[in-house]
């Protein structure tokens, strides 16, 4: 399943407090403080329930989780 | 400091000095020459924000940014306190409060960032001594609308004095200090005026301002209190010891380190001054992860990474390990610093390091560094792997028995410091707990006037090979036995499944000692009372735990040790009989 750009942005909002005004699939998540680093583990946990993938250890960098572009990206690569 | 760095921008102006790794995104290099501007402009800025203040808050990523306002803070006379970036506002406040009360200064000058902002705009109410602080902000191209409205509202709601560092005057570009260095080169920022005087800099003969006994950077420590506690450290030490560390780990300008520790901490922070000091570079990763960890090693050709347990446990946990035979081929060391693993870690460790060398360094934050175990002895495997080496350069230990007089070998005592690495003092200038005292054994080979005593226990083994037993004040007496935490976490750490083990000793209501074992496993099916069962097979029962509190993850203070205070927390909110 995709994951939605909206989807993510009110996740981040309603259950990690995040300001999400503004943002957009290339503002910086994790490395700009937006998300706290506590929350990479459930960031990681929606993503695969939301898209039905399970997160390789090899896979979790902030290169495919720092933007929800990236998320985006790796959820597609996923599902090839 | 500043005069070695620009004796690399002399020698190799292009070189990079320093890399700021983004997620996915190109690395930000800063070569040497690039650096000597970044100071400069910082020496001026802090000229003009903190020209009344001893001391400088720098709440700041790691970055090019935040290596040029240390060494402005040097370069004018400032001692500069890094703020670890995981402190929540309540810890940035009670620092402040002891930089303000140490210094005199009601106002404290901090640089930050937009990440930086986010922390502060967290916290619900405003805390004094941040509201009271004058705040700078960096802005860099992390810079973030989100960062501009966190500034916007701790303006607005907080009332603080907070503004951008761009405001206050003095810049330099880079071309001015090409002028100055290497004449012949074009400087077009001062195209048309007399370039035989060369831009309005400041003399250079502030550098002679370099006093070696004066305070150049405050740590701040957790402590085992849970309350944290400045330690000063000296201009010259802080030289002192990146000298030393250059020699240990054989560094020379060819050499690319990877930085993952905070510049807050101690590992991190000679890390950092051992690149300034020998011309290397530094690679600063911003993230914790094992994966990015390894493609950033493999990406730089890394060639020594400092590192605590808990950056190695992650390692293991995951099963990753470095590649020697290709992406890791230049990995020549890591090291295990600031705390120790268990036997079956430590092979692990080696297994993960795939023949790089091994560091295992011990020291503490008032001490730089104590004893060393350089790779040949670690490779050597057996029961010298368990110690944790012998004397550094230029340091020297004792253990004392507790009526003062010197141990015999084997015998345990508490570790006695001496020589390079002892800190200036307490900013608070208590003597906690009597740790820096006089050295009773100052003589001919040992000249150091002070002394720390480290409230670690150890023994030195028949060649000179120390052995830490833990905290002094965490050895436990229970009914009559000398008991360290560190042996039980030890023991439990040998179970299958078990990841991560913290042994604690809790006074029960009666005014006994009670032993309490918390435990991260990576299997569901374990119980407290099978864990409880296996022990006993490998511990004397008064050593057994009375209880074991399984843990999803460990708590963890800023600088990734297990947080005590947070796990007596747990257990105090924990129905006393519910635990089986």
């Amino acid at each position: 399943m995709e994951i939605s750009s909206e989807t993510l942005l009110l996740y981040f909002r309603d259950r990690l407090g995040a300001d999400i005004e503004g943002m957009d699939d290339t503002t910086p998540l994790f490395s700009s403080s937006v998300l706290d680093s506590f929350s990479i583990v459930e960031v990681i946990a929606f993503i695969e329930a939301q898209a039905g993938i399970k997160m390789d250890v090899w896979d979790v960098t902030l290169e495919n989780l720092d933007t929800i572009e990236r998320i985006k990206r790796y959820v597609q690569s996923k599902q090839v | 400091m500043f005069r070695r760095i620009e004796q690399h921008a002399q020698e190799r102006p292009d070189a990079v000095a320093l890399w700021q790794c983004f997620a996915g995104q190109e690395a930000q290099a800063t070569t040497w020459v690039q650096l000597v501007a970044l100071i400069r402009a910082y020496s001026l800025r802090l000229r003009v924000f903190a020209s009344a203040n001893d001391f400088v808050g720098l709440f700041l990523a790691r970055s090019a940014d935040c290596v040029a306002a240390m060494l402005a803070c040097q370069e004018v006379g400032k001692t500069f306190v890094c703020l670890n970036r995981k402190l929540r506002p309540p810890q940035i406040n009670a620092i402040l409060q002891g930089i303000s009360h140490a210094s005199g200064d009601t106002a404290v000058p901090v640089l930050t960032d937009g990440p930086g902002l986010m922390t502060l705009a967290s916290s619900p109410e405003p805390s004094s001594f941040i509201a009271k602080s004058r705040w700078r902000v960096i802005h860099d191209r992390t810079f973030l609308p989100p960062h501009q409205r966190a500034m916007d509202r701790l303006r607005a709601e907080q009332w603080l004095d907070i503004d951008m560092l761009e405001k206050e005057p003095g810049v330099i570009c880079e071309n001015d200090l090409r002028h100055i260095y290497w004449p012949s080169s074009p400087s077009p920022c001062t195209q048309g005026e007399d370039k035989s005087e060369g831009p309005d800099l400041p003399p250079r003969s502030l550098a002679s301002l370099e006093q070696d006994s004066r305070s150049t950077c405050c740590l701040f420590t957790s402590g085992s209190t849970g309350q944290p506690k400045g330690v000063l450290i000296g201009h010259g030490d802080l030289k002192d010891r990146a000298i030393a560390e250059t020699a240990l780990f054989g560094i020379n300008t060819g050499d690319v380190l990877l930085n993952v520790l905070p510049f807050s901490f101690d590992v991190g922070l000679n890390q950092l001054f051992t690149v300034l000091h020998s011309g290397c570079a530094l690679v600063m990763l911003d993230s914790f992860l094992p994966a990015d960890i390894l493609k950033t090693a493999a990406q730089f050709k890394v060639t020594g990474i400092s590192g605590v347990p808990a950056l190695w446990l992650d390692m293991l946990n995951s099963g990753m390990r470095f590649d020697r035979t290709a992406s890791h081929a230049a990995l020549r060391y890591i090291t295990l610093s600031g705390g120790d693993l268990c036997v079956r870690d430590m092979d692990r460790l080696a297994a993960m390091a795939g023949g790089a060398g091994i560091f295992k360094t011990y020291g503490q934050s008032e001490t730089f560094r104590s004893s060393a175990l350089v790779p040949h002895e670690f490779a050597t495997g057996g029961i010298r792997r368990q110690s944790v080496g012998r004397p550094f350069a230029g340091a020297k230990f004792y253990i004392v028995r507790s009526d003062g007089s010197l141990a015999a070998a084997g015998e345990e005592g508490q570790i006695v410091h001496t020589g390079i690495g002892i800190m200036l003092g307490y900013l608070d200038g208590s003597e906690r707990e009597g740790k820096l005292l006089p050295n009773p054994f100052q003589s001919h080979e040992d000249t150091s006037p002070m002394a720390i005593f480290t409230g670690d226990m150890g023994c030195v083994d028949a060649d000179g090979y120390l052995f830490v037993k833990g905290r002094q004040d965490a050895m436990l007496k229970v009914a009559g036995n000398r008991i360290y935490p560190a042996e039980i976490a030890a023991q439990i750490l040998v179970l299958p499944h078990v990841i991560e083990a913290e042994v604690l000793g809790i006074k029960s209501p009666d005014g006994q000692t009670e032993i309490v074992a918390f435990v991260v496993a990576d299997a569901a099916g374990l119980s407290e009372l099978g864990l409880r069962r296996e022990l006993t097979a490998r511990l004397p029962s008064y050593m057994v735990p009375r209880r074991v509190i399984l843990l999803q993850r460990m708590p963890r203070t800023a600088n990734g040790k297990p947080d005590r205070p947070a796990l007596l927390q747990q257990l105090e909110s924990m129905p006393y009989g519910n635990q089986q």
